[in-house]
């Protein structure tokens, strides 16, 4: 029901388009807040001072989840030290009812009144509506700094009233009380492109900055990440168990030599076998060396091609002792890590070396079959390195989040 | 983004499977000395 009347302010014409619910308005001629009373209007403020005008008009109509809303109200709220703003506007459709859009730093909720008050556990530190439960985000006052339209509650001058945030990503859950009432609001966080479609405001939007309390975080594929490592863990460990149990090691060569000199002399080993089995060839050279080092340069020739792999292994061995005590630096025994041979039948041909030429006794054994750990260890960093990025930029947002926050679970005071 | 994991998770697995077989290390495979037959320690004469 339209309503036509005289701004007992500035005489200006105000006009009421829901008359019959809007307990509220401001003359659109000196921004005086009136209060509607039957067939006149009172002065509640007194020509407020400008501020910003709506980024979306006063009087739009617009089809926004689902409904077709009419903007009638416009306010701009702030905390009680006026360090942090945000606008709110008023949404009606008279099959519906109102509803709040709110916008706080380029982030936009779409709240609507809860219908009952949700239940508050005995900390207050989280309340549970709809079995969801909401953790506190922010405690403080508010106040109103600016309205503009027509309302549905009798605006108050001076009007400062607590306020409660809960969060639960992308709800939102607020109380606003005062003296009077306590008026609890559920807030979904609504995507900008959504916003800007659907108000029409290309070309308009403000920039989106920080997180948002309830903004949802861009990082929820935490689980299907989870189960990617596990399903490729489980699988890396099925193989190494595969290469630990099924293919056995097996001695192919166990030799001792004793030497009345150990520079320059050759040896030629017996034949043995290797087979096509996996992993890698270990070498174990043990020599009873004593302030010296040994070592031996090794040709392994494969007896029906002829073609002939060589590598080279030494050890060392020093001790002494001094005003401390004994002490020794080195050991008789060494590894070496060589890899798979082609199978076939081969002998070796060793040639010896040291410092000092002295008669010496040397062991060498080789197997095949071995298994590395460190390549399984290095395989299951390299699967982590992707979820440990991930974590980390989520643990980012969400403290980013929590940064605005006296409730935040990244930073406790304890007492 | 999470395929892309995927598909770099099972090539880890892969990779892994085939050096641990050849008896070599990641190292030999990133430095390409795995496609020697005998891989870092051996050499053709």
């Amino acid at each position: 029901m339209v309503k036509a009347l005289v701004c007992p302010s500035c005489g200006g014409s105000v006009t009421i388009k829901y008359a019959d619910k809007s307990l509220s308005c401001v003359c659109p001629s000196c921004l005086s807040v009136l209060s509607n009373e039957n067939e006149s209007l009172k002065i509640i403020i007194k020509a407020q001072k400008k501020m910003a005008m709506p980024l979306i008009p006063l009087g739009g109509r617009y089809h926004f989840q689902g409904h077709d809303w009419e903007v009638i109200g416009y306010l701009i709220r702030s905390d009680h030290l006026e360090q942090y703003q945000w606008s709110e506007y008023l949404l009606f459709n008279p099959f519906v009812g109102y509803r709040f859009l709110v916008c706080m730093d380029g982030h936009w909720s779409y709240v609507i009144k809860t219908k009952s008050a949700p239940k508050i556990s005995d900390n207050a530190k989280t309340a549970t509506y709809l079995n969801r439960k909401y953790e506190l985000f922010h405690k403080g006052k508010v106040k109103t700094l600016y309205v503009l339209g027509e309302f549905y509650w009798r605006v108050k001058e001076n009007d400062l009233v607590t306020a409660e945030d809960y969060i639960h990503p992308p709800e939102m859950l607020s109380v606003e009380k005062d003296n009077d009432e306590e008026i609890w609001s559920l807030g979904q966080y609504v995507d900008r492109i959504e916003i800007e479609t659907a108000f029409k405001l290309a070309g308009r939007m403000p920039w989106d900055v920080g997180v948002a309390p309830h903004q949802p975080s861009p990082h929820k594929e935490k689980n299907t990440i989870v189960l990617y490592v596990t399903c490729l863990s489980l699988l890396l460990i099925c193989i190494q168990f595969v290469f630990l149990v099924l293919i056995l090691k097996r001695d192919v060569l166990n030799v001792r030599y004793d030497l009345s000199t150990t520079k320059g002399t050759v040896i030629k080993t017996d034949t043995f076998t290797v087979t096509d089995r996996g992993g890698y060839i270990h070498s174990d050279l043990n020599a009873n060396v004593s302030n010296d080092w040994f070592e031996i340069a090794a040709e392994i020739v494969n007896q029906e091609t002829g073609e002939e792999y060589e590598y080279d292994q030494g050890i060392e061995f020093y001790s002494g002792s001094d005003y401390e005590g004994y002490w020794s630096e080195g050991s008789r025994d060494s590894d070496r890590r060589v890899a798979k041979l082609p199978a076939g039948t081969y002998y070796m041909n060793i040639t010896t070396n040291s410092g000092q030429s002295a008669p010496m006794s040397f062991s060498l054994k080789l197997s095949e079959g071995n298994t590395s750990w460190g390549n399984f260890l290095i395989a299951i960093f390299l699967l982590l390195l992707y979820p440990i990025y991930y974590v980390i930029r989520s643990s980012t947002f969400e403290m980013s989040r929590w940064s605005q926050s006296d409730y935040s679970p990244y930073w406790r005071e304890d007492a | 983004m999470l395929k892309g994991y995927l598909v770099y998770g099972f090539l880890v697995v892969l990779i892994y499977s085939y050096i641990s077989y050849m008896g070599i290390s990641y190292y030999d495979f990133v430095s390409g000395k795995n496609f020697q037959p005998a891989g870092k320690t051996f050499q053709h004469k």
